[in-house]
């Protein structure tokens, strides 16, 4: 009864809430999180049902592909009828999450438009020629259904004079939607209203692309290569005018460029070859005839390098080499004075390898003292881009944040280049840039405004700098936004609020405002691994949960977790002490049953990697809400082990409640697939792929919005309290015994002679049988959940035991990367 | 011993796995097949027919529930004609033949129908409908090797009888050009019964059931465009350095044959013509996991029991399981290429398990009577390790 009341004034709280009913009664029902969220935004605009995407290449095809994946219908045109999706399904990394997903998508040619009539969303992504883009645009006005939304994939051609194309009725429902590649993952896409463009249009798709399609956006100015790419390749052109007059490598370059500052690995010029030397061209020109009166316009030329590069077809990746070029096994990089491939010298200068180890936060200001050449080429290259960056802070785009936000998102750098200059003392920095102009180092002469030394931080708990209004201005209020949880925040911003249930080293339990009664367990620590003290803690803080909480979620920053602790393991080796490895296993297999069979509902919200013991806590969860890029695996053979936290009783359980079902089916035909993607300790792809592995259930959440999974959990665990959770209870399997590990066994026999495994994967993959299939006992025998864990973990101490897993585990620890031995 | 001459028989094209009869069930197959060889046989009273002997290797699932009385009755015989399902895996068919031969020559019976059939299409793994391997097999020492696959048995005979992947890949080459040539020129008409197959579907509106009605003529197996150069891109299947390839192996493959055996007095009394017999029979046991190499025991053994030698023979039914064992065999007993599957082997055609040997002895008795040749020999390997030869003489 009582239950039944919650529930009325839960949606009860909605409706007033709606109504604007007396404050009370929604006090009264204060922790519903639904209270915090408008369900539906607008109603002027529908959730597009079919999307067309207009042109075929990298960009259109890939975009295509996305929409595919959220199953929707996906009309996709080309001059001729297009051919993409094999090419589709064989790109890596993958656009469409499976074949399954390529059949929403049918291909059309341009002459056969009839078919364009259907579509609620169409984007463009042809060729970059306004021209060409015009005369596409008068060809299909006529084809389009009233209400529909138009948009153009343009890279930094300009919105406003695409628009004046187009009919008085389209004008309003055009605008620029851009997309970065590769488009599935990565999150940012850039809103470009035209002056026409109806206000209200743009709101709902930002909702549309943030809620529904999982992506991140900015809304930028109509300005040559909008935000993301404007600033990025001033980056890049600053970068190689620097590496031209320092006379630095390439390849030291991108060594000094990359992880080293925050940014993805392939950093400068690797990125270059990734998108494209034509592609980049473009972008380049793009800002030498639009940007005519930017004082760094001398540096929108390309060097003669890249133009033989371009003109001699070496356009990067997609045309076998560019800067670098893979010849063998070795990849090679172009020397710049002879013009020939070379084997690559990545060689560091001392003062850079201190400065790699310097966790100090002025280290930045240490790099414009030095007299270290390659120190010098960095400050360089930083000051340049501030530069540029703090003068066209007012024409580039409404914020401070949209910047940081838009690189961050579009070109995956660790930190936006405002969070930099935050961090490491704007006004300090400023100084030297001063300096640098007056003794004419800087590129451009443009004088630094004023407000840089006015304003010690561009982000602040007050809001983003807006360089026109002069103001700090709030984050956009949108109420999609009010979903994405302790989203990470820049620097120099607010946290969120939240209340500690209990809390130690290694753990933290704690309510959130907005469901005050549903705890959130974070595990703390790099990657979230599970080392004794963790486990120890997780248990403790769910045993709290049981008795405070009316649920709990598992929530921490991706990735979910990297498994158990390696380091501990081989700890506990190295000691002789199997004793206690046994155990710390025993002590993973208590957790992973306490959350498994507690009191109340507890639900994991993952993102990116779940493996191993991370995997197996998964599994015990009552419910997963998953974002669609989440990469879970049992993956403990890559390092000579078996999943003894309870994952290979999921695995058996599995099987056994389908054989419960269906007495006549083959259970090791069900097993056997199980069994070979666990010894060969495969990964899923994404999410959708994890329910496909057995790793998640079909009745699990899947989001595409990452930043949503804590919001939807706090939901799911909450209803899961509300609808009368009742605690699981053991139950008995029944295994495949003898007959499920011979049938392996004579998969691994024939692997093993085909010289496709070595001796010792063989003694895995038997062990990953026999725990999978029960023990060593008559097939079909019926036995307990604690047998199997048994069995789990006696195979595990046994693997452990051995110097071949030894040696796997060690150099896993050292490399990252599995040994084959 | 009463004399037993064979006086009908006809085979299905062969058909890929998952292919033409992907739909089809091998018990209506061979009924087909079944039907049609007795249609052969001018004057027979079905109610003679004393047994249906049919060969099958996976004699369960859809060829389950004693597949040759199930055929018996759907190819419309009498209730009172009995089935018989019998395996000896790969030489089940020939098995057949020669259990159909023993019965009359003893004087059991008058006529038998012997024949195969196999639907690979039906087989979810090579190692049945229901994988059970026999936990003893790791137990015992050595005894692991009775579970190696068969591409794997291959890869041994290729490494031990020196047989690289270039001579494999010309020999699947060869096999291709061979069955492609003998299509061309319209050598199979004789031994091929065409089956009318229908599929059902619904319609385009969706409003009924429609029926599409297909002829299958010809065997689905042969690669027109099929090239040293295309062989050669294939990556081998069971070794990782190995040289077993799915090109230089036997397709899998739907098929089902059948043939009529009657006594001497039985000859005489329906006054047909025959057009051959079973001279003699032998299977010989090798090791499990060389089994390809069955044929170089079996087929010298067959030959001394008629008493002939190898000169005698002109053309030889060599199943091509792997091109590497079919090159052992061939290598080691010396045999004459030219008379070898002159119209392609298992490599280009398939190899309908069960099926095979009834297939085989199909395709070598009208190719004798053609080519007005007198002796010939069927042979495969039988996984587990084992030989079968038949030496076959036409009349």
């Amino acid at each position: 009864m009582a239950l039944k009341n919650n529930l009325v004034i839960s949606i009860g709280a909605y409706i007033n809430r709606k109504l604007n009913k007396p404050k009370d009664i929604i006090e009264k029902a204060g922790e519903s999180i639904f209270n915090n969220i408008e369900i539906k935004t607008n109603t002027q605009f529908n959730i597009p049902k079919v999307v067309a995407v207009i042109g075929s290449g990298v960009m259109g095809s890939q975009i295509a592909a996305i929409f595919a994946n959220m199953n929707l219908t996906v009309l996709l045109y080309d001059i001729k009828q297009p051919n993409v999706k094999k090419i589709l399904l064989k790109t890596e990394p993958a656009p469409l999450l499976s074949s399954l997903h390529a059949d929403n998508i049918t291909e059309y040619s341009l002459d056969n438009l009839e078919s364009l009539k259907l579509a609620d969303l169409v984007i463009e992504a042809i060729v970059e020629d306004l021209e060409i883009k015009k005369q596409l645009y008068s060809k299909i006005a006529n084809y389009l259904k009233a209400d529909v939304i138009l948009a153009s994939n343009t890279s930094g051609l300009s919105i406003n004079s695409l628009a004046n194309v187009l009919p008085t009725h389209l004008k309003e429902k055009f605008l620029g939607m851009h997309f970065f590649n590769p488009p599935r993952y990565m999150k940012l896409v850039e809103l470009i209203p035209s002056s026409f463009t109806n206000a209200n249009l743009l709101k709902f798709l930002e909702t549309y692309l943030t809620h529904n399609v999982g992506k991140n956006v900015v809304i930028a100015l109509d300005t040559p290569n909008f935000v993301a790419n404007r600033l990025g390749v001033v980056s890049m052109l600053i970068t190689i005018y620097h590496t031209l007059a320092f006379k630095l490598s390439f390849e030291v370059v991108d060594e000094l460029t990359g992880m080293l500052v925050g940014r993805p690995k392939s950093a400068t010029y690797g990125t270059l070859d990734l998108v494209g030397l034509d592609v980049f061209a473009h972008t380049v020109t793009t800002m030498k005839n639009n940007l005519p009166n930017d004082p760094w316009h001398k540096l929108f030329v390309l060097p003669s390098f890249l133009q033989n590069l371009i003109n001699n077809k070496m356009l990067g990746r997609k045309t076998g080499g560019g800067i670098y070029k893979k010849v063998g096994k070795d990849i090679l990089v172009l020397n710049i004075d002879s013009g020939e491939y070379t084997k690559q010298n990545k060689q560091l200068s001392p003062f850079m390898q201190e400065f790699v180890k310097d966790k100090s936060e002025d280290k930045w200001l240490k790099l414009y003292t030095s007299k270290d050449p390659q120190a010098q080429f960095l400050w360089s290259i930083f000051r340049d881009m501030w530069h540029y960056g703090l003068f066209h802070l007012d024409n580039m785009a409404h914020n401070a944040k949209d910047v940081d936000q838009a690189i961050k998102w579009g070109f995956g750098w660790y930190m936006g280049p405002f969070e930099m200059w935050n961090k490491a003392g704007g006004k300090m920095l400023a100084m030297g840039i001063i300096n640098d102009n007056k003794e004419g180092k800087t590129i451009a002469k443009a004088r630094l405004p004023d407000w840089v030394f006015t304003t010690p931080s561009l982000h602040t708990s007050m809001g983003s700098f807006n360089a026109k209004k002069l103001i700090m201005e709030k984050a956009n209020s949108l109420p999609v936004y009010s979903k994405q949880l302790l989203s990470e925040k820049l620097i120099g911003e607010a946290k969120d609020y939240s209340t500690i249930v209990w809390e130690n080293e290694s753990v933290k339990l704690f309510t959130l405002p907005q469901v005050p009664d549903v705890g959130v367990l974070s595990i703390k620590g790099i990657y979230h691994t599970l080392g004794f003290k963790e486990i120890e803690s997780i248990m403790e803080a769910t045993k709290i949960a049981e008795t405070k909480l009316a649920a709990m979620v598992i929530w921490h920053p991706a990735p979910f977790s990297l498994g158990a602790n390696l380091k501990e393991v081989l700890l506990g080796i190295k000691d002789k002490q199997l004793s206690n490895a046994e155990t710390v296993i025993k002590n993973f297999q208590t957790a992973t049953r306490l959350i498994k069979y507690a009191k109340i509902p507890i639900v994991a919200a993952c993102e990116g990697l779940a493996l191993g013991g991370g995997c197996e806590f998964l599994l015990a969860c009552s419910h997963r809400v998953l974002a669609q890029e989440s990469y879970i695996g049992l993956v403990e053979a890559g390092v000579g082990l078996l999943p003894a936290g309870g994952g290979s009783y999921e695995m058996a359980l599995y099987v056994s409640n389908l054989l419960e079902e269906n007495p006549t089916l083959d259970g090791w035909s069900i097993m056997q697939p199980i069994f070979e993607r666990i010894a060969m300790a495969k990964v899923s792809k994404s999410a959708f792929n994890a329910q496909q592995m057995r790793y998640a259930a079909f009745s699990d959440t899947i989001l595409f919005q990452a930043k949503e999974i804590l919001f939807a959990a706090l939901v799911q665990a909450k209803s899961m309290a509300l609808s009368g959770y009742t605690p699981k209870k053991t139950k008995p399997v029944k295994v495949l015994g003898r007959m499920g590990i011979a049938n392996a066994e004579a998969i691994l026999v024939n692997l093993k002679k085909g010289n496709f495994i070595s001796e010792h994967d063989y003694k895995v993959g038997r062990s990953v049988a026999v725990a999978l299939c029960g023990g060593e006992i008559d097939f079909g025998t019926i036995v307990s959940e604690e047998w199997v864990l048994n069995v789990e973990r006696s195979y595990f101490i046994d693997l452990l035991n051995t110097e071949k897993t030894l040696q796997r585990i060690k150099h896993t620890m050292e490399t990252g990367k599995p040994l084959r031995n | 011993m009463n004399n037993v001459y064979i006086v009908a028989a006809s085979r299905l094209p062969i058909g890929k796995r998952f292919g033409a009869y992907k739909n089809i069930r091998p018990d209506s197959m061979l009924a087909s097949i079944i039907k049609d060889v007795v249609g052969k046989v001018n004057n027979l009273d079905t109610k003679l027919i004393e047994d249906v002997i049919i060969g099958c290797a996976m004699p369960e699932g859809e060829q389950g529930l004693n597949i040759g009385r199930m055929s018996a009755l759907l190819a419309g015989l009498p209730y009172m004609v009995p089935g018989i399902t019998i395996n000896r895996f790969c030489a089940s068919g020939l098995q057949a033949v020669a259990n159909a031969h023993a019965a009359i020559a003893a004087g059991l019976n008058q006529v038998v129908i012997a024949g195969g059939v196999e639907s690979m299409s039906c087989m979810p793994s090579m190692m049945g409908n229901s994988m059970r391997v026999n936990p003893d097999f790791f137990v015992h020492n050595n005894a692991d090797t009775y579970t190696y696959a068969m591409g794997t048995t291959a890869e041994i005979v290729a490494e031990k009888w020196k047989i690289t992947r270039d001579m494999q890949d010309e020999f699947a080459l060869k096999s291709h050009k061979k069955a492609i040539a003998a299509l061309e020129n319209n050598l199979l008409q004789d031994e091929i019964t065409p089956l009318t197959i229908n599929n059902y579907i619904p319609t385009a509106d969706l409003t009924s059931v429609q029926t599409i009605t297909k002829e299958i003529k010809l065997d689905e197996g042969p690669r027109i465009d099929t090239s040293i150069e295309k062989l050669l891109e294939l990556k081998p299947v069971f070794s990782a350095k190995g040289s077993v390839t799915a090109g230089n192996s036997s397709q899998m493959s739907d098929g089902a044959a059948a043939l009529v055996l009657v006594s001497e007095e039985m000859l005489k009394k329906l006054n047909c013509k025959p057009i051959g017999r079973l001279l003699s029979y032998s299977v010989a046991g090798v090791e499990p996991e060389i089994m390809g190499i069955g044929p170089i025991e079996a087929l010298p053994m067959a030959l001394k029991k008629a008493g002939l030698q190898l000169k005698d023979l002109s053309w030889i039914e060599l199943n091509e399981a792997f091109a590497s064992q079919a090159l052992a065999i061939i290598n080691t007993l010396g045999l004459d290429e030219k008379i070898v599957n002159p119209l392609g082997g298992a490599i280009a055609l398939g190899h309908p398990l069960g099926a095979t040997g009834a297939i085989k002895a199909c395709t070598l008795l009208h190719n004798l009577k053609r080519n007005k040749a007198k002796y010939g020999a069927v042979t495969m390997c039988i996984g587990g390790g084992m030989g079968a030869a038949g030496i076959f003489e036409a009349l």
